[in-house]
This record gives C-alpha cells, structure tokens and sequence, in this order.
C-alpha cells in the first residue's frame, strides 16, 4: 500500500510538471492530429501550426469563438486558416459539446460579461432566445452587403426593431427524399414530378401510405415514423408557442400533425421509428422505407453517410427528393457576435468569411454538397447535377424551396416545448390519450417550465 | 452445504457475473465496428475495423494522450487529497471531543444529502468571481471536503477502532500526528482502499463540472473529449465513440484491478485480543 | 493535583480535534457552503432567465410550488423507481458479501466474482443508457427480436411506452449499476471484524447464520447505516439514467426530482427560484429520513447487547 502510494505521488508530481499547468488559456491553436497539446510551458507561442506564422502569436489579437460542436471548428482549419494567412488574428476555438451546458455557459458570460466570448455560434432551437437580447451585436452597424442573404434566414435572426444579430452559413429547406425503385413499384412512377402528385397535401399522402402497405402485404411504409414529420410543421405555423401577448398557443396546424399521426400508427401504416434511432437509419440501405423527410443537408450529412448496407450494397443514385405535401425548413446555426467585444472588427470580418464570402461559400457547396444562404453563391451551382439523386439539380430544387419559408413560428423556447410535444403526440398516436388530454398535458408541462406564460 | 444449493448459489453468481460484464463486451465489441454496422444491427461479435476506428479518432482532433494524461491528473490528485483528508477529518471527530463537535458532523451529514444541482450555479459564479475558470483548481481542491467519505471512515473507525490502542501508542510516548499517521492510517487500509476506488471511479466520469469550468480543449479530460464526438446526432462515427469510450474504460479496470486485492483477500484486520 | 494535570492535558490534546478537520470545514465552507447558501437565498426570490436583478419573495415559493402538479409528480416518482431497487439491491449485496465473508476460500472464483460484481460500476451512465435504449427499442431492438423468436411475444412490445416496464427497467439499471459497490462497502466492513469473535462462537457450537446474525450484523451496523443513509440520498439524487434514457417519459413515468430541477434551472425560462425550492423540499425530506435512521440504528444499539 505504502509503496503504490508513494509511486502514485510520484506519478502525479511528474505530471504537474510535464502536464497542464492551472494557468488561464495561452493562445493555443488547434491544428488536428499532430498536436501534443502540451501546455506545460505556459508560453505565448503556437505549438505548432501548418501555416507559416513569422510573428509570435503574442502580438495577435484573438477572438474568442464558442460553438457547440466540432462543425465550426473544422471550418476554420480547412477554410478560413488557409485564406486568412495574413490576418493579424487568430481565432481560438472552444467546443462545448452538450447543448444545455453550452446555452448556460453562453448565457452566463454574456450576462456577466467575463470570460464572454466574440463570437459564438447558436442552434435554430435557440437562436431566438439570444436574438432578442441586447447582448448581441447588431450586424447592420458593419460594413456588410446583406443583399444576397437567404431573406429567410436573416428574419430569424433579426430582433423585434429589425437589427441583424446573427448570420447563417446554412439555408436549410426541407423536402421528401424518396427511393426511385420504390416509388417504380409500387406507385408506378419515379420522376419527380409524378411523385410528387402522390403526396401533393396530407390526404393524399395517407390514400399512398395505404396504398403502399397494402400492395407491399406490411412490408414496405411510405415512412419510418411520425417524428419524421416535426419540422415539417412544428417550423410552418403561423404563430409559434408563445405570442406577443405572452399566450400559448397551440396553433391548428398542429391538429392536423395529431390526426395525421394517429392515422399513420393506428392503421400501421409506418414503421413507428423516432427520428435519430437506428431503426430509423436501417431504412436508408435497405428497402423498407419509400422515403424520409429531410433538409438539404439531409442528402450529404444524413443519407450520404448511410446508405450503405452490411453488405456493401448502397443505395446511392436511387433516390430523389421532391417538395412533399408542405414546404418546411429543419435547422440551421447562426453566428452572432458579442455587442462588447473588443475585437469586433476582427470578429465581424470572420462572420462576413463564413456567410457572406462567395469564393469561400462556393468552396463549401463543391466540397460538402449543402446550401449555402448566400442566393449567389448557389445560384451558381445550379446545374450540378447530383449522382446521389439520380441526375437531379439538387441545388437549384431546394434552392427554390427556400423562397417559400415563413419562419414566424421560431421562438425562443422551441428546444424545451419540442420535446413536450413529441411526448404528448406520441402519447395519443399510440393511443395512451385522448387529444384533448394530450393537448391539456402538453398546457401543464408547458406552464410548468414557462411559469409566466398564459394559459387557457 | 447441500449439492444442489451450491449448484444454485454458483448458478446466481454466474448470473450475475454475465450481466455484469455484458455493458462491457459490447462496448469493446462497437469498438471494433464501424459506425453503420452499428447503428444498423445488433451484434455480440467483434469486427476489423478497430484501427479505422482509431484513426477517425485522431483525425477528429480527439487527443487521446492529452485526454489521458489530464484525467489521469486529475483524478488521482483528487484522490490522493481526498483520502487523505477525509481519514483525518473522521479521525478527529472520532477520538476528540471539542466544542460543537456534534454540529459540525451533523452539518457533514446534511451535506451527503444535498443535490448536486443545488450548486452547481452558485458553484459556477463563484469560480468565475474567483477567477478560477478554466483551471484544474476548483475541479480537485473542492474534493478535499467529501462528507461520504468522511462519513464512511467515521463508521470504519467506530467499527473497528479501540480506545486502548490509542491510549496504549500514547502511554508509549507518541504524539497525536504519530498516533493518526503510524497506527491509524495502516489500519483503516481496507477503507482507504474502497474509497479510493470509488472517488477515482467518479471522479474520472465526472463530466458536467469540468465541462463548466474548463474551456481550452488540451485541458479537457477523456470523456469531454469523448463528447466532443457526438457532434450532431446525424454525424456520429459511432464506432469512433464507442472506441473511445473504451480507452475511458480500461485505466479504470486497471486501477480497479489494482487496488481490489485491500478489499477482497487477506485477512480481517481486528488488532485487539478479546 | 494529577487530576489537574490531567483535564489540562486532555483539554490541549482536544484541541487537535479541531487542527484535523479545520482543513475540511474550511474548503467546505469556501467551495461547497457559499454556492448552496446562494442557491437557498434564490429560493427566496423570483430570479429567472436571462434577468439579474429580482425581488424578494419570502416563502411565495414554498407554498406555491405545492401546487405544481408536476413537482409531486417527481417526488412520487423517485420514491416508487428507488422503492423498486433499495432494499433488494442492499439485500443482495449483504447477502453476496455475507456468502463471501463466511465461506472464505470455500467458493471457487471468489475473487474473481467480487471483481466482477462492481464492474457496471465504473461505466458511465451515458453508456449504459445507450445500451439500454437499443436493446429495448421497439421494434427492432434485440430483447424484442429474442422475444418474439423464442415465441414469448407475439409481436415487438413498446417498452418505452408502458410505464410500469419503463420504471422497472430504470430501477433494474440503478440495482445493477449499484449493487457491487454497495458489496464491496459491506465487504469493507467485514473485514474490520475480530475473526477471534468467530472462532470463539463456533467453539460455542454457533452455526452459520447464528454467527451473522450475533456477531457479523450487529458488528456491521455503523457501515449498514452508512450505506442505508448514502444509498436513499443517491437514490433520491437519481438523474443520470432517466434522463438519458427516456428523459422522463412515457408520460413523466420515471421524470425524478432531480430531472423536476434540472429542468427547471436549465430549460424552458430557467426559474432559478423554482429549482432552488425544489431543492431545499428535497433536502428537508432526505434530512428527515436520514434523522430517522439514525435513530433507528442508535436505539438498537443502546437496547441490545
């Protein structure tokens, strides 16, 4: 006992001489898998960095950037490092990588204002909520031609009396991608324009899911389950959960989202699936699913990464993706800028790289096959053909999509009233309640996170 | 015992056995699975894809060395101080009688009792008033008040220490701090072995305090790295994750096995005839 | 005169009391005390969100709280999901550290099964839950693929929609997670007993049982309470494997107290004030059930042997 004792003392001085000292951040760079990040020496210098960096990091200026996930971080090593070689900042990144803690870290330091981050980035569940305070900057102030920006995405992130407080790098309209030699057999058709007549609004999408299931004798659903549907209306309504007069609302798009559900489980019409599960991505490789509701970033993030089978049989370049029975948008993340940030000139330029830079967004749309919310960089891309989609103008088609988005629905609390309301809806598509106690449930669990709020 | 008892007491603890390791071999098993094949079918059979799996680790920045090394760090220093101080709080309450004595443990029972979430904001505020974000410090010193440990130490030496054997040290000429360090100490051996074990344990997988206070990456620990690659949930190289939820694992094992023979063999430990 | 002597030297020597636990109260005072005398201040007043100032609210929160339905709910909750695994889970794990302890080298593989009882101990509880949402999932998940294929189901059963299965899997969760350790504790305790206390009761002709009952159990009751006292406060404090497994549903089946307050404090407009009550109720109750074992171990003591 005495000997692993002394041995573990000794082990741990050695590591607080070559381990991390207790010392605030120096400016560290990341730069991927050849660092051994070893901040022992406390000095001001780059351990290492790929580019070429004559000056002593000491005499950068940094902006700070927070985000959520590794996204943004691999952002700046692949694009903006090699573009900004010049640049008399650095940026240093931190990743916070749960989504509470990182909405209560944010909240904290912008309302205290230590340790406050320049620039950081915000989830669309969220945006709303850091939006409408003053702790943002407003983007109209900088130098920026806005003019090219998906209009869509810009009235999310803009507050009440019209100041700009973030950015998106992303416009993220949603569709119906569906399986071509699906579609061939059991609706006959598989050009887009034929499919699209078969779910052309939400009754006629259940005549097919009927009629799929009955020729396919169960084996075969239109989808994997009714969560696929939650942006397809939760982001369309009118009015959102809460209006200006503080009330909740339960607008009556919704109604039709319940009827629809219960329809689809109580007639077994789907695979009853939730979304992210891995009952729902088996579909994706395999031939048991007609199609999934998805954004544009579906097709490179989602489908691309999952559509091959244990066998090595993928079903890319069968697939094709059509408006659905409702526009709808899913998603996105936003840039904002901290309103007292003493390097706004260097962060602000870093915002203008990422959303409003043509050269880099074009970068982007060949590498990673998303939208941009930059009109003129997609546009050109427009006749890109994608093979995943079997010859379609993916760009241009969602594109397109995205002049039809109304986001007025987007509210400040739309992360936590979700999850009420998948619960309450799933709760009376199983039929474990009636609508009206789902609908009185879902009232309760509202009012019980949101005190404040009226409630019928 | 009869044949058929010891036939069912084995058959319980073999039971019991698999279930304990089962979390385990799957974890180790994902480990060797490339991400698809797991989010697509289940499967108790390993598969070649381990050092692909790795690779995508480091290519998605997760550090492991560094990762190792700082909870490595951090909880053994957290350990350490915890033993140490614990042993010697209970042992002061336990042989000395002082002046609000008895408020001052019922105020270490209360606090076993206190949620986490109580303080965990006040916790925060506090640091960063301190100017102690992004430092080790109010992840290990806060760990040398642990009422449990304090509390089941206490328990320990009421269970097996006796009056005489101080007084007898004492009559020898030794001094207090002899008397804690040279005959206390080796005797609670078994309990520093167990608490050991458990504040490493926690103190490793602890992830939600060090995600609030530390904000530069190379000071992260193994599982807030390992979060880092559950990015969106559509992105998720599982088979990368459950790699690394691996590595998390295994250093515990090993600790675990280290320390477990204090517990489980030798022998009982009463000192005092009669 | 001696006498004296005496008292003075004890006095002096008490005062070593104080040297040893100083380091504790003072880190405790510093890093622990402060947040929570924040957190029981906040409960006194209307603090939400965003906003930095707030009023004073006396006991509004107290009594208001008790109308939250939900609030109830949670508590009720806790106490049916850690009813489930208490007392079998310290059952279990007496009884395995018992069957250890009296049949020393008798059982082949000892060391190797207290090895392995602790194990679902060191895993976390991210991981676990993981495991558990694909192995229960409905329909594809493998218990209901076993099921159906050994012709126990007819077809895939939701489990994660049924509340009474919900519970009982995160209750089975927490027993297995915990048991080990809870053995190792008790095998801790053992270990600390006299085995000159055991030779002489067999020389008096005692049995197995009689020696654990005479001898071991009462021997063993400062650890028993420690453990009976630390397992309900852990118990109450469950957060980890209901959040991450259904984050509370079906229908806030398995929705703790501790989710009521982490939900309170981190979602929807994060009512620090509520989360704060929440906690003191909390506190009060697990406090009070404490007292009470307290005094059920002490009379035992005094009125036995």
């Amino acid at each position: 006992m005495r000997k692993i004792l002394s041995l573990l003392i000794v082990l741990v001085l050695m590591m607080g001489v070559i381990g991390c000292s207790s010392n605030n951040s120096a400016s560290e760079t990341k730069t991927g898998t050849d660092t051994e990040s070893n901040a022992g020496t406390d000095t001001e210098k780059d351990a290492e960095t790929e580019t070429d960096v004559t000056e002593a990091s000491a005499e950068k200026e940094i902006v700070n950037f927070w985000t959520f996930n590794t996204d943004f971080e691999a952002l700046i090593d692949d694009y903006w490092r090699p573009a900004n070689q010049d640049a008399n900042f650095d940026i240093v990144v931190t990743v916070i990588p749960d989504q509470v803690t990182y909405m209560t870290k944010l909240q904290q330091a912008l309302q205290t204002g230590a340790d406050a981050p320049d620039l950081f980035a915000m989830d669309l569940s969220y945006v709303k909520k850091f939006v409408n305070t003053p702790f943002l900057a407003d983007l109209t102030q900088y130098d920026l031609d806005l003019s090219e920006v998906v209009d869509y995405t810009m009235a999310i992130s803009s507050d009440s009396e019209g100041a700009v407080k973030g950015l998106s790098n992303q416009s993220t309209p949603g569709g119906f991608y569906y399986r071509r030699s699906i579609a061939e057999k059991y609706l006959g058709v598989s050009e887009p324009e034929d499919v699209q007549a078969f779910v052309k609004d939400w009754d006629t999408f259940i005549e097919t899911a009927r009629m799929i299931t009955e020729k396919s004798n169960g084996e075969i659903s239109i989808v994997s389950g009714v969560t696929d549907f939650i942006n397809v209306f939760l982001n369309t309504r009118d009015e959102g959960w809460i209006n200006e007069s503080n009330e909740f609302v339960f607008d009556d798009l919704l109604n039709t989202y319940f009827d629809l559900s219960k329809t689809l489980i109580s007639e077994n019409l789907t695979e009853n699936h939730n979304q992210w599960s891995e009952g729902w991505y088996y579909g994706m490789s395999h031939d048991t699913t007609l199609g999934y509701f998805l954004p544009a970033w579906g097709h490179p993030y989602v489908l691309t990464q999952n559509c091959e089978d244990e066998n090595g049989n993928s079903t890319s370049g069968d697939w094709a993706v059509i408006q659905g029975p409702r526009p709808y948008f899913h998603g996105g993340t936003w840039l904002g800028m901290y309103s007292d940030s003493a390097v706004s000139e260097e962060a602000v330029s870093v915002i203008e790289f990422f959303t409003l830079n043509e050269e880099h967004l074009s970068e982007l749309i060949v590498d990673k096959n998303d939208l941009t919310a930059h009109k003129g960089a997609n546009e050109k891309f427009y006749d890109v053909k994608s093979e995943f989609l079997g010859g379609q103008y993916i760009l241009k088609v969602f594109d397109k999509m995205s002049e039809d988005i109304n986001p007025t629905a987007i509210g400040a609390y739309d992360r936590d009233i979700k999850g009420l309301f998948v619960e309450q809806l799933t709760a009376y598509a199983n039929g474990e309640k009636t609508k009206e106690e789902a609908i009185a449930d879902l009232k309760k669990g509202v009012k019980n996170v949101i005190p404040n709020v009226i409630i019928d | 015992m009869s044949k058929v008892l010891k036939g069912l007491l084995y058959a319980l603890l073999i039971i019991l056995s698999i279930l304990s390791i089962f979390p385990f071999w799957i974890l180790f098993v994902n480990a060797t699975r490339a991400s698809d094949q797991i989010t697509q079918v289940f499967s108790l059979m390993p598969s070649n894809f381990l050092f692909k799996n790795f690779d995508s680790l480091l290519s998605q920045g997760f550090d492991v060395y560094s990762g190792f090394r700082n909870s490595i760090f951090i909880s053994t220093t957290t350990t350490i101080l915890s033993l140490y101080f614990s042993a010697l709080t209970a042992y002061g309450f336990k042989v000395y009688n002082f002046k609000f004595k008895r408020y001052l443990y019922v105020v270490i029972i209360l606090s076993i009792l206190i949620p986490p979430q109580l303080s965990i904001i006040g916790f925060y505020q506090l640091m960063v008033k301190m100017g102690l974000t992004n430092s080790y410090i109010p992840l290990i010193v806060p760990m040398i008040a642990a009422p449990a440990t304090v509390f089941f130490f206490r328990q320990y030496l009421d269970s097996i220490l006796h009056k005489e054997l101080i007084e007898a040290a004492r009559i020898d000429g030794a001094n207090e701090l002899y008397v804690f360090h040279k005959i206390v100490m080796p005797l609670i051996q078994p309990a520093l072995a167990t608490m050991g074990i458990f504040t490493f344990v926690v103190s490793w997988n602890d992830f939600f305090t060090p995600l609030m206070i530390i904000t530069s990456k190379s000071k992260y620990t193994l599982p807030m790295l390992i979060a880092l690659l559950r990015g969106e949930v559509y992105m998720v190289d599982y088979g990368a994750m459950y790699l690394g939820l691996s590595l998390s694992v295994i250093p515990l094992i090993i600790i675990y096995m280290l320390f477990s023979k204090y517990i489980i063999d030798g022998t009982t430990l009463g000192s005092v005839k009669g | 005169m001696s006498e004296l002597t005496d008292k003075t030297r004890l006095k002096k020597r008490d005062w070593y009391g104080y040297l040893f636990i100083a380091p504790f109260f003072i880190v405790y005072t510093i890093f622990h005390l402060m947040p929570i005398l924040n957190t029981i201040f906040l409960s006194f007043t209307d603090l939400w969100g965003f906003n930095t100032e707030y009023t004073f609210v006396g006991f509004k929160n107290y009594i208001d709280i008790l109308h939250n339905e939900l609030f109830f709910k949670a508590f009720i909750n806790t106490l049916i999901v850690w009813g489930m695994n208490y007392l079998p889970q310290i059952g279990l794990a007496l009884f395995l550290a018992a069957l250890f302890v009296s049949n020393h080298d008798k059982i082949r593989g000892e060391g190797m099964f207290k090895v392995l009882f602790y194990m679902p101990n060191i895993i976390t509880a991210a991981s676990i839950a993981i495991l558990f949402i694909s192995l229960f999932a409905s329909p594809n998940g493998s218990i209901n693929l076993l099921l159906v294929d050994l012709g126990i189901l007819k077809e895939p059963f939701n489990f994660y929609r049924d509340v009474t299965v919900t519970r009982i899997i995160v209750a089975f969760i927490g027993f297995w997670m915990w048991y080990g350790k809870t053995m190792i504790i008790l095998l801790a305790g053992m270990k600390g007993i006299n085995p000159n206390l055991y030779e002489a009761a067999e020389i008096d002709g005692a049995n197995n049982r009689k020696k654990f009952t005479k001898i071991t159990l009462p021997l063993l009751k400062p650890i028993l309470l420690f453990v009976f006292i630390t397992n309900f406060a852990g118990g109450m404090r469950m957060f980890d494997i209901p959040f991450l497994l259904t984050d509370g549903g079906p229908n806030y089946a398995v929705e703790t107290i501790s989710m009521f307050i982490y939900k309170q404090a981190f979602t929807g407009s994060q009512n620090f004030y509520l989360a704060s009550t929440a906690s003191v109720y909390l506190l009060m109750f697990v406090s009070l059930v404490t007292f009470v074992l307290f005094k059920l171990f002490d009379d035992k003591e005094k009125e036995g042997k």
